[in-house]
Parts: C-alpha cells; structure tokens; sequence
C-alpha cells in the first residue's frame, strides 16, 4: 500500500504561484501523469514530492506517512531525470548499487539485485561500462535501474524520454511501462508530451497555472475534458463562437441545430468545440444530422496517414480537418469552396475562457 | 483524513537541526567576516582619525587629496595605471586578432609565453628590464660605446612599458577567447547585408568582443596601480600611491599607520570606481550565443604573413625578454655585486647557502595556503553555486573583494587587526599564510565556480534522492567531479602565492622571509646575482605549474584569465 496523498500543498516563488491548492490522491500501484505546459507546475510539484522544493504549505502523504517535512534524502521515493544524472565519474554497476549502499545493503545481496535490475533493463553486458560510453538511451535505462532497485514506494520520472529520439521513446516508453505494471509500483510521471500522457497512464493529471484541470482515466480526458483547457491542451480541437438568439444558435452567421444547447443553462458566451477527426469535408447530400459549415480552404496538407485540412469560416474562424487522404481531398486548393460537417452530438460546449467549465 | 496520517517518528517533538551547508554558509560568513573584512573595517576606521591629532574627521583625506607629495603620487598612479592599460591594450588586441584569424605557425607558443609572462612575478620584469637598459645596463653600454644614447627605462615611461608587457597577456587571452568564440554567422549576416571587411569589425566583431576586452583592461588599470614592485624599482623619484603607502608605513613602524592607510583607502576607491564603471557599460551589453558556426582561420599572402608572424612573435619576445635576462643572469659569476663575465653556478650555491629559509618559507607558506584554499573554495563555491539564497549571492560579491583591494592594504590591515593578544599573529608564518590564503581565494573560487557550473544539478539531486546526505553527496559525488577545477584552481593559486610580494614585505620577519622579499631586498642593495637565481627558481616552479595546467585543462591558456 504506497498511494500518495497531497493535501493542499501552496508553492509560491515572490509573487508567482507555482502550485495553487494541489489536493489529490494517487492510488497505490497506479501510473500517474502529470501533463501540461512547460510552467504549468507539474514538475514543482513533482520536486516537491521528491523533496528537492519546500512547500510553502500542505501535507504530503506515502502510505499514510506524513513526508513533506522529512529531509529529501531520507524520503522513500526513487526518481529518474530529464537528464539521465548518471553518476559520471563510476561505472554503470556502481551507478545501480549507489542507493543500496546508501542503504547499508549487505554485499552480497546488492550484487544479487544488481544483477537483477540489469536483467531487468536489458543491461546486463554493460555492467562495467562508464556511463559515457552507453547511449541516451541506455543512460537512462541506468537511471531507471538505479531508482527501481532500492526498491522505493514510489517512483518519480521527470520527462525521462524527452531527451531521446521519437522512435526510441516509443520503444522505451513501452517497456518503461511493462515494468511499471510488473513491478506494481506507483509511479508519478511528468510529460508535456501528451500522446505519451495518454499511452503510458492509469490517471492523467491535466496541470494549467499552478491548478489541476482534471485528473481522470486518459478516455475520460480526452473525451469528458473537464474544461477548455483540458479539451485543447489534450487532442486537437476546434473552438468556434456560439452565437445564441432565443433557441436559435448559429457558428460563424450559419444557423446549427444543437440539441444539447436545451440542457445548458444560458449564461455568459458559449464556445463549441468539435475535435478535427470529427469533421467530414465536403459529405454526400444524403447524409443527415450533420452540422454544415461552408469554408473557405486554406492549406491541405499530407502527413502520411491522414490528410490534415486546414480552411476559414465565414467569420474569419480557423477550423481544421483530419481525415483519410482521398483524391478527392488531396485535389483541393487553397482559396476552394467546401463545406465541413459534423455530427451535433459530438460537439461539446464550453463556457468563454482559458479555462472555461463544459456545459455539455 | 489528516489525523489518520501518522507523523514520522524522528520528526516529533525536536527542533530540526540546522542542515549541513547551512552550518558550512555560517562557518563560511565567520571566516570572510574575520580574515577580509574585519581587517579592512580596520584600515577604514583608522583613516578617520587625525594623524597627529587623533580626532576623528576627514582630516586625513583633505590632506591626501591637498598636499602635493600626494596629489602627485595620486596623478602618477592614475596616469601609469590607464597608460599600463592602454598599452596593454594596444599589444593584447592585434595579437588576439592576429592568431584567431590568421593561420600562425606556433600558435601554441605564442599563447604559452604569453601565460608565462602572466605568471612571472612583476617585479622580476622591473629589475631586469634594469640590467638590460637600466644606467649600467648591458643594452645601454653597448649602445653608449657607439655612441647612441640609450632611451631612460626610469620613470613614468619605463613603469608604464613594464606594466603593458607584463599585463598585455589578460587583454590577449581574453580577447582571443571572446573572438574565437564569437559565432562566425554574425560576421557572415553582417557581410550579407553588404558589410566591408572593416565595417564589419569595427559594427559586428568590435562590439560582440567589448565585454571580454574591457574585463581585461580593468584587470590590467587596477594590477597596475596596485603593484608596488615595479614603481618602487624603477620610480626614481616617481611615486605612486602603493609606493607611497608602504613607506609611509615603514616610516610610520610603532605607530598608527594613519597615512599610509589614508593612502590606500584612495587606491581601493580608485580600483572601486574602475570596476563599477566597467560594470555598468557592460550590464546593458550581455551576448549569449549558441557556438554554431565557429569561426575560421585565414591563410595569408607571403608578405603579409612575414609581417604578421613578426609582429606577433616579436611582441611575446619583448615581454619574455625579462624572463630570458634573469636566467641568463642567474648562471653568470659574480665577485660582490660585479658581473666577472664567466659563467659558472656560483649564484645558486649562494642562495643555497645564505637564504635556504627563504626558499623553504616561500614553498610552506604557499603549499599551506592553497590547501586552505583548496578546502575553501570548493565548499564556497557550491554555496555560491547551488544555494540560490541572499547569503550565497553576497559570498560571490564578497570574493571580488581581494581583488579590489592591494597587497600592501590587506597587509596593513592584518597588522592592526591581528597584534593584540589573545590573537597577535604579527611576525608569524601564520599571519602570511592566511593573508596568502584570502588574497588568493577568488581564484580558486572562481575556477571551482566554474566546473561547477557545468556539473548539473540533477547529479547530486540523483544521490539524496537515492538516501546520500548533503554532506556525503558532496564529498562522494560533487568533489570527484569537480577534481579538474580543483586542482586548476589549486596550481593557479599555488602560481600567485609564491610570487606574493606587496603584502609579505611589510608582514615578513628574519624568520619568515620568502623569496620575492628576498629578491626584492636584493635588487635593492644591487645583489642581482641571487636575485637571478631566486627569481630562476621562482620561474621554474611557476613554469611547472603552468605546464601541469595545460596537461589537465581543456581550456588551456584561456584557464589563466
């Protein structure tokens, strides 16, 4: 049992808030993303965790024990850098067994779990290696070797695989995760990557100004974003003015007809938000219960599997499409005429702002 | 929720203990407080008080800055330390440019004797310079036997050539640094947008190298009005403030040394508004650039590539001419203070047999001083680095400090600061050795700083992460990496600590001589074959170390400035 609970922890730097009221409970053997902007607070809070920063405020919680106050290097939490922090100047072995003996391990048990962990990692004929001569990668495969071994409640990863290649960190980021889940321990993971976000966790954990969007399944953030933010931090989005007289709204001088506007109390303005994979350019006429907008086309662009397009409303609104490369699509130009439709039930609704609340 | 959570145990009830640097940041505070600023509070408070009255006023002052025995000495330092600057300049900055932009054989060589000029005690220059052009100099004999009168190395002139070849090395290395550092795509945009080759200099490659050049001219204003070796041999009659100010206060022996620190509070004031002068042009110039495109080396035409090598080697020869003098010297006989003409070590037998003291004292005293410098500046310097708090900023502003302020100050300083018992150091090795000590801090300081700045962070959060104390971290982790710096830092200051003379002559006893008192007492009784073989020594171990820097810098020359 080493879930981790944060009650009301305030970090400020002069006037900058950093952290602004974090309360919330990680559940012991989940992984846990925190993903948002760079500046968003993720990785103070992170550090906080680990100890590296004091709170100003707030209590934080392994297993029911209260830490924040506890000394970082006395804090039961193994942590992998952004930048590897391999030990320089001792070799790959020693780099692993570094925390064991820390720990007063008797010898011949840190060779034994040593020995492990490498296998563990995929590292094994590395072990007298000095960490200059491994890859990016392999460095931090060190990194994460070195924090798992001393076998910690949890485990912090700041940006671990922001270093390396693309191809490489898809390859690391499943594995990090096969361990993650066979080794059953609660891992609080910081990514501004959101796709990784998505791929790798039990909680995404939206981070914006030093608050937390929302923390929920990656289903639920990407499909139930709790607010504006989240919907456009996490996935592409397409935000367009709701213009609503009566019962009747229009987007971009269109009239539409949302059915879920009925069960939105009408306050302030209303934004809707519609993800580009919704959108079909030019449909069939037969097709029913789409929202129609005539758009003027701005940039088709091709990125392998899918086409992005890119086109203008009537207002002067940006709006984009994600669909299949057809031959159709591929043959638009800019400055064409073409209508993009969707289907009203996958419109969401917003309240006006960065962060506005979802109405629906 | 809370009230289920349970308080560790070790944290109940007790008052946390202060943490490991913050006992090193207190312990750090008491030793500069005690050793740097005590004594100059102490300088401060006796230039307040009458000379002959003992009121407390400016009086003192007014009479500094009226009386013409010291208005002039005031004018003289002023005047030898911006011509010091000014002709270091003119040597520093078309050599910089010279082997940064232009293909020259023996590069290495060039930069190497520069570093050995820069590392030569001052003096050594004044007193050769003496046996070359002096009035029964070897150049002028010959010169006057055919009948050219030789040009005066005495004076104004003299001091001010001395200065600028000894101190054109700090303009060289640091322009050439700034220059071969420069990001070639300005030069390149600059021409694009239909720059000459001149008006590119003088709009792109001018400005983006003012800040390194300045640096180095300030160096090269407040060294020069702070040296005292070289006025005092080859003044006749010209004083300057430093000369002034250490035989007042010889003069003064026994009694408060009210003047001579009147006078050099002056000299600190001056070094002061130099810095804080170029401080403020250079704050609103900061370049940060990405090291893209590095800049090239050019090939040259024939002729024009006779003339540059010239100029360059003949420029490093000139400034390395003491240095070849006192050699040379050193293995010449002598009967009394004449040269016989015959070579032979006769010199070196005489320095082993009269003055061993001196030599042991000079290699103790500065092999003590910088293992205390060594200790110091690497535990300083991770406070100035890695504790981002207002003590930790004001020990960096602190360590310019001894820069500031000259030899024959801190000196006196420490005399009237430590002469009362319980704490009378006056006459001991001691007093030396820790004045040494924090004279000489800021350069291990500054190149422990260094490699620190390059060691991050996240390597020594790795280790208290994984349960390493603060204390264990930096002893199993930061100083292993920070070795380089350390032993860099402990071999450059190992270089300016044997060579110490401004503020040992007025601390030394018969027991605690060194050798650039020594030679310096010897050059003044006309002694100049010891003083060869002393100063030969000097050379010798300061050579050492600055071979010893190349083989474990990257950065090799540029290491010195």
């Amino acid at each position: 049992m080493s879930a981790v609970e944060i009650t009301s922890i305030r970090k400020s730097y002069g006037a900058t808030v950093a952290l602004s009221d974090i309360n919330i409970t990680i559940p012991s053997g989940s992984f846990f993303t925190l993903l948002g902007p760079s500046g968003c607070g993720k990785t103070t809070l992170l550090r906080t965790i680990a100890g590296f920063h004091q709170q100003d405020s707030g209590i934080i919680a392994i297993a029911k024990q209260q830490i924040e106050n506890v000394p970082a290097h006395k804090r039961d939490v193994g942590m992998v850098f952004q930048d590897y922090a391999v030990f320089p100047h001792i070799s790959v072995a020693d780099n692993i067994a570094f925390g064991l003996k820390q720990r007063k391990v008797a010898r011949s048990e840190i060779a034994s779990r040593v020995a492990d962990i490498l296998d563990i990692v995929q590292l094994k004929p590395y072990a007298a290696r000095m960490p200059h001569e491994l890859s990016g990668g392999q460095q931090q495969r060190v990194g994460l070797a070195r924090a798992l071994v001393i076998n910690p409640q949890v485990l912090l990863m700041d940006e671990p695989l922001s270093n390396l290649d693309a191809k490489l960190r898809v390859d690391l980021r499943r594995e990090l995760r096969a361990i993650q889940q066979s080794m059953n321990i609660t891992t609080i993971y910081v990514t501004h990557d959101q796709e990784e976000a998505l791929a790798m966790s039990d909680i995404v954990c939206v981070m914006y100004g030093g608050v937390i969007q929302q923390a929920a399944a990656p289903w639920d953030v990407y499909n139930s974003p709790a607010n504006s933010f989240v919907a456009s931090f996490v996935g592409a989005n397409n935000f367009l003015a709701l213009s609503i007289d009566g019962t009747q709204a229009a987007i971009a001088e269109t009239s539409v007809a949302l059915p879920q506007l009925s069960s939105v109390q009408a306050g302030g303005k209303i934004v809707a938000a519609v993800r580009p994979e919704y959108i079909v350019v030019n449909p069939a006429n037969d097709e029913d219960d789409l929202v129609r907008l005539p758009v003027k086309i701005r940039q088709v662009s091709f990125t392998g599997r899918e086409m992005a397009v890119a086109a203008t409303l009537a207002s002067g609104e940006e709006i984009e499409a994600v669909t299949k490369p057809t031959s159709d699509i591929i043959a638009l130009h800019p400055n064409d005429e073409a209508v993009f439709a969707f289907p009203a039930r996958k419109v969401q609704l917003f309240e006006d702002g960065v962060t506005g609340a979802r109405l629906f | 929720m809370t009230a289920a959570i349970a308080t560790p145990s070790f944290f109940t009830g007790r008052l946390k203990r202060p943490g490991f640097w913050t006992v090193i940041t207190a312990l750090a505070v008491l030793l500069l407080a005690v050793l740097l600023l005590l004594p100059i509070a102490n300088v401060l408070a006796i230039s307040f008080f009458d000379a002959t009255t003992g009121n407390f006023g400016l009086s003192n002052y007014v009479q500094v800055l009226t009386r013409r025995f010291y208005t002039a000495a005031l004018w003289n330092t002023i005047v030898i330390g911006l011509l010091g600057m000014l002709g270091a300049c003119l040597l520093g900055i078309p050599l910089a440019f010279c082997t940064s932009r232009y293909r020259i054989r023996g590069r290495a060589v060039i930069a190497t004797f520069a570093v050995l000029v820069l590392c030569a005690p001052p003096f050594i220059g004044a007193y050769a310079w003496i046996m070359l052009f002096g009035s029964n100099g070897a150049v002028t004999n010959i010169l006057s036997s055919i009948g050219i009168p030789a040009p005066t190395i005495y004076g104004v002139p003299g001091i001010v050539m001395v200065f600028s070849l000894k101190f054109f090395p700090y303009i060289y290395l640091m322009t050439e640094n700034a220059l071969n550092t420069i990001n070639k795509s300005y030069e390149d945009a600059a021409e694009n947008l239909g720059c000459t080759a001149f008006q590119r200099f003088y709009k792109v490659t001018l400005p983006l190298i003012f800040p390194a050049v300045s640096t180095g001219a300030i160096i090269c204003f407040v060294l020069s009005i702070a040296d005292f070796g070289t006025p005092a041999i080859l003044g006749r009659g010209v004083r300057t403030l430093a000369t002034i100010a250490y035989t007042q206060y010889t003069s003064e022996m026994g009694g408060t040394p009210t003047m001579a620190v009147t006078v050099s509070m002056l000299m600190i004031a001056i070094s002061m508004i130099a810095l804080l002068l170029q401080r403020r042009i250079l704050s609103k110039r900061r370049y940060a650039s990405a090291l893209t495109n590095r800049p090239g080396k050019k090939a040259m035409s024939p002729l024009k590539s006779i003339l540059v090598h010239g100029f360059c080697y003949l420029v490093v020869f000139i400034a390395m001419l003491p240095a070849f003098t006192v050699v040379y010297t050193s293995f010449l006989e002598t009967s009394g203070p004449v040269f016989t003409g015959n070579f032979g070590l006769g010199s070196y037998e005489r320095i082993l047999r009269d003055s061993p003291q001196a030599i042991y004292n000079s290699f103790v005293f500065a092999l003590a001083a910088v293992a205390l410098i060594a200790v110091v500046s690497g535990l300083l310097s991770f406070i100035v680095v890695r504790r981002d708090n207002f003590v930790s900023g004001s020990l960096d502003l602190l360590l310019m400090v001894p820069y500031l302020i000259p030899g024959v100050v801190m000196a006196i300083g420490y005399v009237a600061t430590f002469q009362h018992p319980p704490f009378d150091m006056t006459g001991t090795a001691l007093i030396i050795i820790l004045l040494v000590f924090i004279r000489r801090l800021p350069y291990g300081v500054r190149s422990t700083t260094s490699i620190l700045r390059q060691i991050k962070p996240s390597i020594e959060e790795a280790a208290i992460n994984l349960g390493a104390s603060p204390a264990k971290t930096f002893a199993s982790v930061t100083v292993p990496l920070m070795m380089p710096g350390l032993i860099i830092g402990s071999l450059m200051s190992f270089i300016t600590a044997i060579n110490e003379l401004s503020s040992t002559l007025i601390l030394y006893t018969s027991r605690t001589i060194t050798m650039p008192v020594l030679i310096y007492v010897q050059v003044i009784d006309g002694e100049f074959g010891t003083a060869a073989a002393l100063s030969t020594l000097l050379l010798l171990s300061t050579g050492l170390c600055v071979f010893t820097v190349f083989r474990f810098s990257d950065r090799k020359e540029s290491a010195f400035v």
